[in-house]
């Protein structure tokens, strides 16, 4: 997904000359092309997100279109208060674009982890967030919205399911059907989803945004009970969006995600979600226990 | 008394009557800094919207001191009277601190400390890339200059030699109490800025130093009194967020009179 990321932004760079890329020195080698090229339109500006972030915001006060991109908690949580009013109060557009979802840098400590984002986000009023499942749904995310009216979250991951869906913005899509229990996937999760139709009968939704200001077909979609969210990010973060499904005495909503608790261990992105409880095993487990319940 | 510091004067009084009726804003912060918005103002032209794109830009990252740069907009013709009255109350699109997609003139939206600056550094290299030569005007208080996106951002500047920026600080001293800044003009010329440092209620003073010829980005180390004008604010850091009584009000509008 990263070099998709550098690839349509230098296309970008090339077609609108609006387009303006701040690096917190992050990334820097792959935009090596671009920087010669375009040297006053890509930056890498330095190690500090939140003048970044102001800067960025002057930027498109000016009607520049910015895409500012470093690690997931140094462009989000060291640089929320920038985010919330240089943008979100000042409905300013401009692109911010995350890597290392997660835990990704998974043998890098809890510094490099940022499984909050999504939900910090969440809070901030009228912003856009993609959780792309696959480098070319990034692509067609990007391209459709980078240009738009908005604040906008790029959540780039390592992890890529097999198969891109191609949605616009807000839309839940049904992969396939199923009467036991309804599998809501976000982003790169389809995948896990999908492999539990092999013992279950499940119904499997799929989406790679979320918007908290519209509103969601999710209800006229789901066709069971039950509802489970896979969530890549902290567990619960997407209860704000489900709120009104869960009100409901005869439904049930369950969700399926990352610990609230640091990692305070290292090891592969495969040895930590064995910690925490989130291999395909795992999701068996869980799914078995809600049918069975 | 010239027609700058009778306007300024008449600014005061008004000021004071419309924070202490509505029982809000930050009087002596509004105080110290409008000799400097009032030669900003009637110096240079600024861009009031989006569709005036050459015009010179300023922003007021101390955004509490929202109240002086409403009565200079006043002052200047870009608010009403009506609306500088209703500062503060239901309705009004004057607020504490100032909203840029509400108020003519109000080119960003600040209040939290260290946000303008780093704002105005985006958009002086805007213009530096579309080549618009009016300057990009900043007002940073001295305790504002505690925060690291200062310093970040004064980095910035000097990464971008951004020749377009002025960036002014109002020093009255309200830092003093809390972290000691020692000499603000060294350290702003260690970050690689040019630096002039005046008296900022001296208005020729003021004006020598907005009109310098800038070879690198330029700071203004305005000296300033918090409060000024008023024996009983002057430098008294309890005033900071406090309103006058009716009866205190009649003094200081007399104090104000004698002038």
């Amino acid at each position: 997904m990263r070099s998709s990321f550098s690839q349509v932004t230098a296309k970008l760079i090339e077609e609108d000359p609006r387009v303006i890329v701040l690096l917190g020195d992050i990334g820097v080698y792959s935009f090596n092309d671009p920087m010669t090229r375009f040297p006053d339109r890509v930056l890498n500006v330095g190690i500090l997100e939140q003048s970044m972030i102001g800067m960025a915001a002057g930027l498109a006060m000016e009607g520049f279109i910015p895409i500012i991109h470093s690690i997931a908690p140094f462009l989000i949580e060291r640089s929320l208060e920038q985010i919330k009013i240089d943008f979100g109060y000042q409905r300013l557009r401009g692109n911010l674009v995350s890597v290392g979802a997660s835990f990704d840098y998974s043998a890098l400590g809890a510094t490099h982890h940022a499984p909050g984002d999504v939900g910090i986000l969440l809070n901030i009023p009228g912003i856009q967030i993609f959780i792309p499942g696959t480098s070319k749904e990034f692509e067609a995310l990007f391209r459709n919205a980078y240009a738009n009216d908005k604040i906008n979250y790029f959540r780039l991951s390592e992890k890529e399911n097999s198969n891109s869906h191609i949605i616009l913005p807000g839309e839940i899509l049904e992969i396939s059907a199923g009467s036991d229990l309804t599998v809501l996937a976000i982003g790169p999760t389809l995948d896990a989803a999908l492999a539990l139709k092999q013992e279950f009968d499940v119904q499997i939704l799929y989406t790679n945004s979320l918007n908290i200001d519209g509103a969601s077909p999710l209800k006229s979609l789901i066709s069971t009970p039950k509802l489970l969210v896979l969530e890549p990010f902290y567990v619960g973060t997407t209860a704000p969006l489900v709120m009104d499904l869960s009100s409901s005495p005869e439904f049930e909503v369950h969700f399926h995600g990352v610990k609230r608790e640091f990692i305070r261990d290292y090891g592969s992105m495969e040895d930590i979600e064995e910690q925490l409880g989130l291999t395909q095993a795992d999701l068996h487990t869980k799914v078995s226990e809600l049918l069975n319940a | 008394m010239n027609v700058a510091n009778r306007e300024i004067n008449l600014l005061k009084m008004k000021i004071l009557r419309v924070a202490s009726e509505v029982r809000e804003g930050h009087i002596p912060s509004s105080f110290s800094i409008l000799d400097l918005l009032w030669n900003i103002f009637e110096n240079f032209e600024l861009k009031v919207s989006r569709s005036e794109s050459q015009g010179a830009y300023f922003i007021l990252s101390k955004g509490h001191a929202s109240i002086g740069l409403y009565a200079i907009l006043f002052n200047f013709g870009f608010i009403d009277e009506q609306t500088f009255n209703s500062y503060c109350r239901k309705g009004s699109a004057l607020g504490g601190h100032p909203d840029k997609n509400k108020v003519p003139g109000v080119m960003a939206s600040t209040g939290s400390l260290g946000h303008g600056f780093p704002i105005a550094i985006g958009v002086a290299y805007a213009r530096k890339l579309t080549k618009v030569e009016a300057p990009v005007i900043v007002l940073l208080g001295d305790g504002e200059l505690n925060e690291g996106t200062i310093w970040e951002s004064a980095l910035l500047a000097n990464q971008h030699q951004l020749m377009n920026l002025i960036c002014i600080v109002d020093n009255n001293l309200s830092s003093s109490r809390a972290l000691k800044l020692n000499d603000i003009s060294e350290k702003f010329i260690a970050f690689g800025w040019q630096s002039i440092e005046i008296d900022g209620h001296n208005h020729s003073e003021i004006l020598g130093a907005l009109k310098t010829r800038r070879v690198k980005p330029l700071v203004i180390v305005a000296n300033t009194i918090k409060g000024k004008g008023l024996r009983a604010m002057e430098n008294n850091p309890e005033w900071h967020h406090k309103f006058p009584t009716p009866s205190q009000v009649q003094e200081f509008l007399g104090e104000l009179d004698e002038e």
